[in-house]
């Protein structure tokens, strides 16, 4: 059985249990592998081989490329983990071996029922059949069949990075996710051909899910799909925006693209979050479309889907603005804005099966108008469907009537979404600090580094607003009187995810953090303690206020310098998140803990900071603090002056 | 050996066509609602699923696989790319349809190869239509197909 019979039985579906099941994945790979061996060594093809020998293409960046290798000790290894992307035994690690087994696979007679090697990797056989020249006349076969099959039915025309923003009120999605779209001529950006790299993942328990992914434990594949089915899944039902820049590929590039991909089918990586993700395998196709191109190598250790469009942007591969597709949640609040409370409400109780939408339509309203509240009603009746809250057979029978009833009220034109700024616009990922102030009257002077991403204390351009992760955030005090340096901070993770709840987005807030901050000892002195926190409640869009936000929170704090060397309790945080302008962000908090455990005591912090961005990625920070614990109380002022890159 | 091989590829068939048959069930059909739409887990394992984009893989190469478990309409007018269109977007094509304007009617109207001068025309018709189109909440993507060619 053929690998194309296979994919003519049955399609997805089969596809989809493939990669589920790494056991018949494994087994039917094995069957797929065509015999190797008993190649009569030809003149043509012993002409070859030393001529690639003599070009020394196993060096050639291309060859690299292609093969996804990168330097290890004075060796090369490829990125790639299934054996089945490779023909030589030892190709993994030996570009050479892997060439001249390519060259000499290549020359196998086609035979029924075997993937001839030209089939399974036609990027590398173009290729190589590319530079030797003439001579390449003596292989065999000159293209792959199905792949020109495939090809012809693409018709490559275009093709866009797509870059799907933040998951709302998911904040470790918050460094987005890339795809690319390969668009037919004359077809429209939905029929395009979306391109995703992504991990398959079973159903697993939270921890399980993060530990799997951040250590390679999960396995990355390549899929393809009409665009449309992403657009679903990110848009409609994540809530996530689009970002569509345009690449500036030719055909040929295309062309090269696409044959990369196919050698790609079906063939798996370790899925690491951090760095071999999503992004980062997007990379290589861009790579192999334009030799020359060194995308993957000049990535960062940490692949930040947005950092890959800005080094995209940089090599010349983007040249335009990006187009932007807001979700269902941008849609719903846009509408919203549009419609006075009666009408909202009006929108609301149709989506809620309480009024007939017919009778909205009634004499009064204006037709523009009744519209915005059916399309309200619309969007939000679809809301509650795709999160389970509506059962199916409401949900036809309810989005059916109410389009019927927008349907007779002619084409009305709604007002134009506001187009944030696009993500790329952003400060850039990392920052570092430099400012000082007082601690009770006592000057110091402070350094400050942050590898990851965006925080409330930051200009919001660019960025999810609500959102906050912070890794790694760390920051040194010090003290020029006592010739002493503290640890002010460090937060091994902080996130934090306001999102806004009203009559549509039942949402909650959530924050979790842990780290080592200085804390309120026993004397009234401070010294640094380990902190867990974390906490629910709820926020509100305050309109020009911001938004507010009122948490109930659990906090730990160990450290010697507390009675048993420990405290735990219940907490209660309250905040308001404000942007009074595009360069300015100002942020007011109470916070109170009420240490039950261990070193029974209370603490209060009141904090008052602002960001004022100086440009894209420079910015100074200022932040006054009042803190209250046991009989003791401190004041602390500082400023300090950003630098992302 | 080749038992072997035999009974796998039996088991691969066997559990291809399993999930079909358990989506019929779920009355995920062609119809309106057959979206994909989100799992009640919980917070982190959503959020974690999102991270990682765990969605399973897809065939890479199978774009012209049609609507495998839906009807085809009998109606020659309709070839397979619009067929799959309509049935994988019948939501967002019905509000685009009521609405008389959209992503998803111009993408039809492409597909139908109309020319952009008639298509003002055209989804002015099927706006003034859209209760002939969808008459009920049960209406499949081949109803609506055929109801649209009864409107042109």
């Amino acid at each position: 059985m053929g690998k194309n019979d296979l994919k003519m039985i049955q399609g997805r579906t089969l596809h989809a249990l493939l990669r589920r099941s790494p056991f018949f994945c494994c087994l039917l790979m094995a069957m797929l592998l065509p015999a190797w061996g008993h190649a009569t060594p030809e003149p043509a093809q012993s002409e070859i081989l030393s001529k690639a020998q003599a070009m020394e293409l196993q060096d050639d960046p291309y060859w690299h490329v292609l093969l996804h290798y990168q330097k290890a000790g004075k060796g090369f290894t490829s990125r790639v983990d299934d054996p089945n992307f490779f023909l030589a035994p030892d190709g993994k690690t030996n570009p050479k071996a892997e060439l001249q087994t390519a060259i000499t696979a290549f020359f196998q007679p086609l035979e029924q029922d075997v993937i001839h090697p030209v089939c399974r990797f036609p990027a590398r056989f173009a290729w190589i059949a590319q530079k030797i020249g003439p001579a390449a006349s003596a292989f065999p076969i000159k293209e792959c069949p199905r792949f020109e099959e495939i090809y012809s039915q693409i018709q490559p025309d275009s093709a866009v990075l797509i870059f799907p923003t933040a998951h709302i009120n998911s904040p470790a999605s918050m460094f987005g996710h890339t795809l690319l779209a390969v668009e037919t001529k004359g077809q429209g950006r939905l029929l395009a051909h979306a391109i995703n790299y992504s991990a398959v993942t079973g159903p697993a328990w939270g921890p399980i899910y993060a530990f799997q992914g951040l250590f390679g434990g999960y396995q990355g594949y390549f899929s393809m799909l009409p665009y449309y089915e992403k657009i679903q899944e990110y848009s409609d039902v994540a809530h996530r925006d689009m970002w569509e820049y345009p690449l500036n590929l030719t055909k040929e590039e295309l062309r090269r693209m696409l044959l990369h991909l196919y050698e790609l089918d079906n063939i798996h990586s370790d899925y690491y979050f951090l760095d071999e993700n999503c992004a980062f395998n997007l990379l290589y196709l861009v790579d192999a479309a334009r030799p020359g191109s060194d995308l993957a190598n000049q990535c960062p250790y940490v692949a930040v889907p947005v950092d890959t469009v800005r080094l995209m942007q940089k090599d010349g591969f983007i040249t335009n603005a990006p187009a932007y597709r807001p979700s269902k949640m941008t849609r719903v609040n846009h509408l919203k804005n549009g419609l006075n409370r009666h009408e909202r409400a009006l929108a609301l109780k149709i989506a809620e099966g309480k009024i007939d939408p017919v009778a909205e339509v009634a004499p009064g309203a204006s037709d523009t108008k009744a519209a915005q509240t059916l399309d309200l009603a619309t969007e939000i009746i679809s809301y509650r469907y795709t999160r389970k809250v509506m059962p199916v057979e409401t949900y036809t029978e309810r989005y059916r009537s109410v389009l019927a009833a927008r349907s007779s009220l002619g084409k009305q034109e709604a007002p134009p979404l506001p187009e944030p700024a696009s993500p790329d616009s952003g400060h850039l990922s990392s920052k570092i600090w430099l400012g000082g102030g007082t601690d009770d009257g006592e000057g110091f002077v402070r350094l400050g580094w942050r590898p990851l991403f965006h925080g409330f204390d930051d200009n919001l351009r660019g960025y999810e607003k609500g959102a906050q992760i912070l890794a790694l955030n760390t920051s040194l005090d010090y003290f020029p009187e006592k010739g002493r340096v503290d640890l002010h901070q460090l937060d091994l993770l902080d996130i934090f995810s306001l999102a806004p709840r009203d009559d549509v987005f039942k949402s909650l807030s959530w924050r979790i953090g842990t780290g080592f901050h200085q804390m309120m000892e026993k004397d009234g002195n401070q010294g640094a303690a380990y902190v867990f926190n974390m906490g629910g409640g709820i926020s509100k869009d305050l309109g020009p206020l911001g938004l507010g936000y009122l948490l109930a929170e659990a906090d730990f704090a160990a450290t010697p310098g507390w009675d048993m060397g420990y405290g735990a309790g219940p907490g209660l945080r309250m905040g308001v998140l404000a942007e009074p302008a595009p360069w300015w962000r100002v942020r007011l908090e109470a916070k109170g803990t009420r240490y039950a455990l261990g070193d029974s005591h209370t603490a209060l912090n009141w904090s008052a900071e602002s960001t004022f961005a100086t440009s894209q990625n420079t910015g100074f920070h200022a932040k006054a603090l009042f803190m209250d614990a046991r009989d003791f109380s401190r004041t602390r002022i500082d400023l300090s002056f950003h630098l992302y890159f | 050996m080749k038992k072997g091989l035999l009974t796998a590829a039996g088991l691969c068939i066997f559990l291809a066509v399993t999930p079909m048959a358990v989506a019929g069930q779920d009355n995920y059909g062609c119809g309106l609602g057959s979206m994909v739409i989100e799992n009640n887990e919980s917070l982190v394992s959503q959020t974690f699923a999102a991270t990682l984009n765990g969605c399973f893989a897809n065939q890479l190469f199978g774009m012209s696989s049609g609507t495998s478990n839906c009807d085809r309409p009998d109606s020659i007018v309709y070839n397979e790319k619009i067929n799959t269109f309509v049935a994988d977007n019948m939501d967002n094509l019905a509000a685009d349809i009521a609405k008389g304007q959209g992503e998803y009617l111009d993408t039809l109207a492409t597909l139908m190869e109309v020319p952009s001068e008639q298509r003002p025309v055209l989804y002015s018709a099927l706006q003034n239509n859209f209760s002939a189109i969808y008459p009920s909440s049960q209406v499949n993507h081949t109803d609506v197909l055929r109801n649209i060619e009864a409107v042109m």
